[in-house]
This record gives C-alpha cells, sequence and structure tokens, in this order.
C-alpha cells in the first residue's frame, strides 16, 4: 500500500539563548493509510517538534528541513500558505497535549466544532451543526445538542479531550496527530479516551500518529512504534517486533526500567535508564546514547551510526545489531 | 451572573460612599463655609446666621447626613459666583465633555486597535517598531502643543476646521483628535501586549491547526481574548480622559465641565466643585461599574461564574 505521510531526513533546529539546538535530527518515518504509528522517547526527545514540523506549526525560531515531506502525493513542504491551511484540519488534524488550553476559552464548543467544519466544509449553520452533535455523541459525549452551547471551563478534562477529537475529526481526515493526547487526563479518564481513539480510527478508517513517553499507550493502540531518542529515531518496528524483540540498548533500557511482568501495562511511564542525554546544541559525531549505553564500543562514537535493517518492518540504528555475538543488552 | 452582578453594585456604591465622605471631608478641610460665603464684609451676626441657616453648628455626623441627602437628589446649593444652583451649571456642561469624551476614545480605539494587533503580528518587526515610536510620540509631545499645531493648520491655514465654540459637530474634531492622542498609547500597548500573548497560546495553535484564516485566527480567536483587559483599561482611560479635557476645553473654548472645574476653583465657588467632584467620580464609579458587566457580557468565564 502506498504511504499517506513521508518523511525523511527531516531536521528541526531550533534558536536558543544557549545556541541553536539540533532537535529533530535526520528523522524518516511513514504512515500507511488507517494505521498507527506511535512515536515513543523520554521527554525532550523531540517528539512534538516533529508532529508540529509536520503540520507546519514549529514555534517561532525553530526552522524545519527535509529530503521528503508528502502527504497524499502533495509535497507539504512545496504548497503554498493558503493550500496548506487547506489540507489542515481537513486532510490532516491534530488533537493536541492540554485540552484546558488548547481550546478558545472565549468561545463554546459549539461554535468552535462548527468554526472548523464550515471553514473547509461551507455549508448551513444548521448543517455544522448537526455534524458536531453527531460527532460529540460519536465521542461518547451525553446530551451533546445541550452541550454545543458550554465553554471549555465549564467541562472536566476529560470531556474537553472529548470535545478536542471530535473537532479534529469534524471533516473526516486521513491522518492525525495526536501530541500525548492522554498525558494531561487522569489514569481512569486515559484508558477511555485511548479505546475511543482506538475505536474510531477502525471505523473512519483514520491513520494515527500517537505521540507518547508512555508504554502502555504504545502497547494499547499502536501498529507500529518509532522509538525516539535526541532527536533520532532509534528503533522502529511492529509492536510484536518492540515489546517482544527489542534490539537498541536504549529501547531494552526502556522496558528493563518499568517494574517486571508489567512491561505493556497500561500507565506505565518510561522508565529511567542512569545517565544523562547529551546537549543537541552540539550533538556527538557517533551514537548518541554512547555516553548512557552498557554496550558502548569506540566504534559507536566515531561517526554516525547507520539504520540496520532486522525484518522488512524491523530497523534499529545500533552497531550491537551488526556485531550479534555480543548478545543481548545487560539490562535484561 | 445575578450574584456577580449584585456584587459589583454593592462595591460601586460602597465607593461612592467612601468618595462622598472624602469629599464631605475636604470641604470641612477648606474652611469656614460660613465665612466664605458671607464675604469680607458681612459683620460677625451675619455669619453666625448663617452658620445656624445652613447647619454648619451641628455636630459632623448630622450634617454629612443632611448634605448626603441633599447630594443624593443633586442639590449642592447655588453657585456663589453664577448665583444659580450648581447641579443646573454643572447639568448644561456636562453634555459637552460627554461628547468630547466620547468622541476621544471612538477615535483613539479606532487608531490604537488595528495598531496595537499589526504590531504584535511581528514583535520588533517594523510596523512594531514604528507603532512605538508613534506612542511614544504620543507621550513625550504636550497635548497643549499639538492643540496649537492643528489650529494653525486646520483653523487658520488651511480653515477647515473651526477653532472655538461647540456649534456644530465639526468644532468636536480638533478637540476629540487632541483627547485621543492624549488617550491612544495606553490602548496601543494593553492591545498590543494582549495580542503577543493570545498569539502565542494554546488555542491560537489550535485555530492554525485546523486551517482557520489568519484573519479570522488574528480577529476571532485572538483579539476576542484581548477584549476584557481592553475594556478595563478603557473605563479607567476614559475617566483620565475626562480629566485630561480640562485643557482642551480651555484651549478650544469648550464650555464643559473641565472648563467649570477651573472657573470654580478660581473662584472658591464650593458647591459647583463639590457638585464636578461628586458628579464626576459617579462617573468615574459606573464607568468601572460598565466596564465589569461588559466584561461580564464578553467572557463566558465571568458570565458563567
Ligand atoms: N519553543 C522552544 N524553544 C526552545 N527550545 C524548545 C522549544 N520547543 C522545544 N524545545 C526543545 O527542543 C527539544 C525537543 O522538544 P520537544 O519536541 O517538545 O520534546 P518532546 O515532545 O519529545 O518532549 C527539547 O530539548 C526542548 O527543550
Ligand atoms: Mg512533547
Amino acid at each position: 500500500m502506498s504511504a499517506l505521510l513521508e518523511v525523511e531526513g527531516l531536521h528541526v533546529d531550533i534558536q536558543t539563548q544557549a545556541g541553536r539546538l539540533e532537535a529533530v535530527r535526520g528523522l524518516d518515518l511513514s504512515v500507511a493509510p488507517g494505521e498507527t504509528l506511535s512515536i515513543v522517547g523520554e521527554s525532550g526527545s523531540g517528539k512534538s517538534l516533529t508532529a508540529l514540523a509536520i503540520m507546519g506549526l514549529l514555534p517561532p525560531g525553530a526552522r524545519r528541513k527535509a529530503t521528503r515531506l508528502r502527504f497524499e502525493a502533495q509535497d507539504l513542504g512545496a504548497l503554498s500558505r493558503r493550500a496548506l491551511e487547506d489540507i489542515r484540519g481537513r486532510r490532516l488534524s491534530m488533537i493536541f497535549q492540554d485540552p484546558s488550553s488548547a481550546l478558545n476559552p472565549a468561545y463554546s464548543i459549539g461554535s468552535q466544532l462548527t468554526g472548523v467544519y464550515r471553514r473547509h466544509r461551507g455549508g448551513t449553520a444548521a448543517a455544522a451543526r448537526d455534524r458536531a452533535v453527531a460527532l460529540l455523541e460519536r465521542v461518547g459525549i451525553t446530551a451533546a445538542a445541550e452541550r454545543l452551547g458550554q465553554f471549555p471551563h465549564q467541562l472536566s478534562g476529560g470531556l474537553k479531550q472529548r470535545v478536542m477529537i471530535a473537532m479534529a475529526l469534524m471533516c473526516s481526515p486521513a491522518l492525525v496527530l495526536a501530541d500525548e493526547p492522554t498525558t494531561a487526563l487522569d489514569v481512569t479518564i486515559q484508558a477511555q479516551v485511548l479505546r475511543l481513539l482506538r475505536d474510531l480510527q477502525r471505523e473512519m478508517q483514520l491513520a494515527i500518529i500517537l505521540v507518547t513517553h508512555d508504554l502502555g499507550v504504545v502497547a494499547a493502540v499502536a501498529d507500529r512504534v518509532a522509538v525516539m531518542y535526541a532527536g533520532e529515531i532509534v528503533e522502529s518496528g511492529s509492536v510484536q517486533e518492540i515489546f517482544g524483540n527489542p534490539q537498541h540498548p536504549y529501547t531494552q533500557g526502556l522496558f528493563a526500567c518499568l517494574p517486571k511482568g508489567r512491561a505493556g501495562r497500561h500507565g506505565e511511564r518510561l522508565g529511567t535508564i542512569p545517565g544523562l542525554v547529551p546537549s543537541l546544541i552540539s550533538p556527538p559525531a557517533g551514537c548518541a546514547f554512547a555516553d548512557r549505553c552498557p554496550l558502548v564500543l569506540n566504534e559507536c562514537r566515531r561517526a554516525p551510526v547507520p539504520n540496520f535493517r532486522l525484518s522488512p518492518t524491523h530497523a534499529a540504528r545500533c552497531l550491537r545489531v551488526a556485531i550479534p555475538s555480543v548478545g543481548e543488552a545487560a539490562y535484561v | 451572573m445575578a450574584r456577580y452582578v449584585v456584587q459589583r453594585i454593592g462595591v460601586a456604591l460602597l465607593v461612592l460612599l467612601a468618595v462622598s465622605m472624602l469629599s464631605f471631608g475636604l470641604l470641612k478641610l477648606s474652611g469656614d463655609l460660613a465665612t466664605s460665603m458671607a464675604r469680607d464684609t458681612a459683620s460677625a451676626a451675619y455669619v453666625d446666621f448663617l452658620r445656624k441657616e445652613y447647619g454648619l453648628d451641628q455636630p459632623l455626623p448630622i450634617q454629612y447626613l443632611r448634605w448626603l441627602s441633599r447630594a443624593l437628589v443633586g442639590d449642592f446649593g447655588n453657585s456663589f459666583f453664577y448665583g444659580r444652583p450648581a447641579n443646573q451649571l454643572l447639568a448644561e456642561r456636562l453634555p459637552v465633555t460627554m461628547v468630547l469624551g466620547v468622541v476621544g476614545l471612538f477615535i483613539a480605539l479606532i487608531f490604537a486597535v488595528p495598531l496595537g494587533v499589526v504590531a504584535a503580528i511581528r514583535p520588533g518587526g517594523i510596523l512594531d517598531r514604528l507603532a512605538s515610536a508613534i506612542a511614544l510620540l504620543g507621550q513625550a509631545t504636550p497635548t497643549f502643543w499639538l492643540c496649537f499645531v492643528m489650529i494653525m493648520l486646520f483653523g487658520i491655514n488651511l480653515g477647515w476646521l473651526p477653532v472655538s465654540g461647540t456649534s456644530s459637530w465639526l468644532n468636536f474634531v480638533m478637540p476629540g483628535i487632541a483627547l485621543a492622542y492624549y488617550g491612544a498609547p495606553a490602548f496601543l500597548r494593553i492591545v498590543r501586549s494582549g495580542m503577543i500573548d493570545a498569539l502565542a497560546s494554546d488555542y491560537v495553535r489550535t485555530a492554525r491547526a485546523y486551517g482557520l484564516r489568519p484573519p479570522t485566527v488574528l480577529f476571532k480567536h485572538a483579539l476576542r481574548n484581548v477584549l476584557v483587559p481592553l475594556v478595563s483599561v478603557a473605563a479607567v482611560q476614559f475617566g483620565f480622559m475626562l480629566g485630561g479635557s480640562v485643557v482642551i476645553e480651555t484651549i478650544f473654548a469648550l464650555h464643559g465641565v473641565g472648563y467649570l472645574a477651573w472657573e470654580a476653583i478660581a473662584q472658591n465657588d464650593y458647591p459647583v466643585v463639590q457638585a464636578i467632584v461628586l458628579t464626576v467620580s459617579a462617573i468615574y464609579v459606573l464607568l468601572t461599574l460598565a466596564a465589569d458587566l461588559l466584561n461580564a457580557a464578553i467572557d463566558p468565564r465571568i458570565r458563567l461564574e
């Protein structure tokens, strides 16, 4: 199947007081129609900037470069501002981490939902309203018609995130980027919202890029996983490959740091691997994980480590993969 | 909402009460009223008579209550100078000042809001620097100087606008511009900083993520959230502008409250001064109340508390 989204060689630089930070360094990914790709990694690894770069919503001071950035056979980098606006919210949409700040406090949720719909689809106010009610009901909001007049501050966090999901789906997009959609919610609500996302995805043949630092979330909804570290994807594969046969010492470390036997259960945050993430203002020449890696070789620090293919779907950016005799990482 | 309104009105009444006490206190501190009413030539017996007649021999709280009950129905006594009721004088002059204030406020907002919005689009950019230069110039130039320049240019050289009096709406153009010039920098600043915050907010990013067009993002999603502070500043600024209109009214011979106040103070015309102080304070308090209520209408978080 041809890919819905193809990203190759994505770089994001961001200007900070301390210098130019290379937050995303040569990232490749692709998403097929209807699949869920989960990007997982510690906070600060560049997940949000990756999502925002795809949307063309980088904050001031940040710059995007990519050798390939195609969505539905269009080059996102070459589109005019207006053409990009026509795609955003209609074919390509986004759900943000904190629904409390992502909804406009001054407008009712009905006004915000119908505003998106009428922007792209036109039509009457009544049609937009019907669509809003239908979607609110679909995301599990009761008394949807009455809720349209309510304002964000009158809703709980879970309800607000459901409204955000409804808003992202108003125009039936092909791909939704969800940046930690459950991080701001209570644990019990998190599971409900995830189940909702998964159900909606099946129903609407939606592709999702789910950004998270929560392995439980990954296990619950993802088809494929990309593990991100210091601005790079260090390992990618199907959920089975990543959970059953992790190859990069960083991925292995993530699982080892979870309480034994509970990996993949919902609500598990990434554990802490000893050591510090290197500064991305002048990133290391070789593997960025070398300083924290129990299996480090001299070669690791010398030059950029290539991505080694383990199966048609599984790849890891680690020299140990190419030298299998050394065996598994000491974490396990 | 009802609770909020009642609460705001209660606060407004308390402020008015405090203002009335202060005003009464100032009147007492300003010396013996009977003596000033009687003028220098009067006999001591006549002064005593006046003192009794006006109840000035009573204990202070009684005097205050009497004074207050009269003030509440607008009775501030006769002007020493004009010999007519102070409230009549005020009622004649108030419309002129209000018209001037409203014209000035309107011009200031028309000018400052769009400028603040474009300045905020690119902080530190050319438009932003231009806007702050204009604001700085507005604050650094004395109002009277601007008035004279306008009078010379539009009034005398070009002859487009009348330079004094209140005979037509044209009389309010130059004073209105002068007053706006005085009031606009505060609006410019609040709109600019509010818009910078709003444009960096998550909800504006959301609006952009859903493909809304820049004018919608700017004017619907961002500017709406700047209205609440703008309305609050406008209420306060309108009060300042009423105060600032003294100079402008004098230059353009607009017979408004500012001009009356200037005359009354110069002539120790206490009843008129009192009437002006209390009325202007009441207007000020009402403006603040109106701003609070307007903000409740604008912001659902206030309205639906
Ligand atoms: N607006 C910004 N200004 C400066 N640095 C930023 C900004 N946004 C992100 N960064 C930096 O870029 C790196 C990646 O950030 P981000 O993509 O938000 O990480 P993640 O989403 O994985 O937690 C971090 O080191 C972060 O500090
Ligand atoms: Mg993030």
